[in-house]
């Protein structure tokens, strides 16, 4: 059984954009018939949230930090502004 | 829990975390996003809700070069995260007539906005934190902010808020 890719999406305070952006990406993947597991997290959680996620999507500017974390950073603000959500499912799906 | 019950708690969240003042169905005062900073600042401070407007209003604009706030649907959910915040709360701002909203990012015409003021340590406030992690969520929802809009008044919007969330009641008062 292939393994579900755990997907972490991070904002500052992890109440507000990271939740919207969550949601908006479930369904986009719910619309390629794809499932993954996604939490919204905030940016102080981000570094042990990271050692059990497999892709970081990030609504403010951290993916620089990937390394540091050791799992991919993909930019999120397509989320958000709705322009771009097919590429970013792409990025998504090659990473699976 | 029955879900009248629940509703009604949640309809007391929804209050005590958006009290009157801070619901604002026809906004006609402001026309830039700096003006709205500066108004919703002020509000919260004369409301007893922050310590000093001026750190607030510097928190939102931090956070807006960060990152946009602004989503799809003429919706903005700006939020400022500082110690002069006394109590979270969250300012709803609806407009007939949309504005430009401006950011390092994008642009774009807006008529409903959410702002949140968060205290530094949310995790001292869990159950309002579970409140906005479900209100944004359910921002893709279109019922869900269209409801929100033609919400007449601060007690309707309590009642729209409380009974679509209450789905997820249990994450909200029990996680």
């Amino acid at each position: 059984m292939a393994k579900t890719l755990r997907i972490i999406v991070a904002c500052g305070s992890g109440v507000a954009t990271s939740n919207v952006a969550a949601e908006k990406l479930k369904g986009a993947l719910s619309d390629r018939g794809l499932y993954a597991e996604v939490r919204a997290v905030d940016m102080k959680s981000l570094e042990s949230e990271a050692r059990v996620a497999d892709v970081l999507v990030s609504i403010t500017p951290y993916a620089t930090r990937d390394q540091e974390l050791k799992i991919p950073a993909l930019n999120g603000i397509p989320l958000l502004t709705g322009v771009g959500i097919s590429a970013l499912i792409d990025q998504i799906v090659a990473l699976s | 829990m029955a879900l009248s019950q629940t509703t009604t708690q949640l309809e007391t969240l929804a209050a005590r975390i958006t009290p009157p003042a801070l619901f604002m169905p026809n906004m006609t005062n402001v026309t830039t996003k700096v003006n709205l900073f500066q108004f919703v600042s002020n509000l919260l401070y004369t409301n007893g809700l922050l310590i000093k407007s001026s750190a607030f209003m510097n928190a939102l604009v931090e956070r807006e070069e960060m990152g946009p706030t602004l989503l799809q649907d003429g919706m903005a959910i700006p939020h400022g995260q500082d110690a002069c915040v006394l109590q979270p709360s969250l300012c709803v701002c609806l407009f007939e007539t949309a504005f430009l909203y401006e950011t390092p990012f994008s642009n774009a015409l807006v008529n409903k906005v959410f702002l949140f003021s968060l205290p530094p340590t949310m995790e001292y406030h869990p159950v309002e934190a579970n409140y906005f992690k479900a209100f944004s969520t359910n921002l893709v929802n279109k019922s869900f902010t269209q409801g929100i809009h033609t919400s007449m008044d601060h007690r309707e919007f309590c009642r729209h808020t409380s009974q679509t969330l209450s789905g997820g009641v249990n994450q909200i008062f029990l996680s």
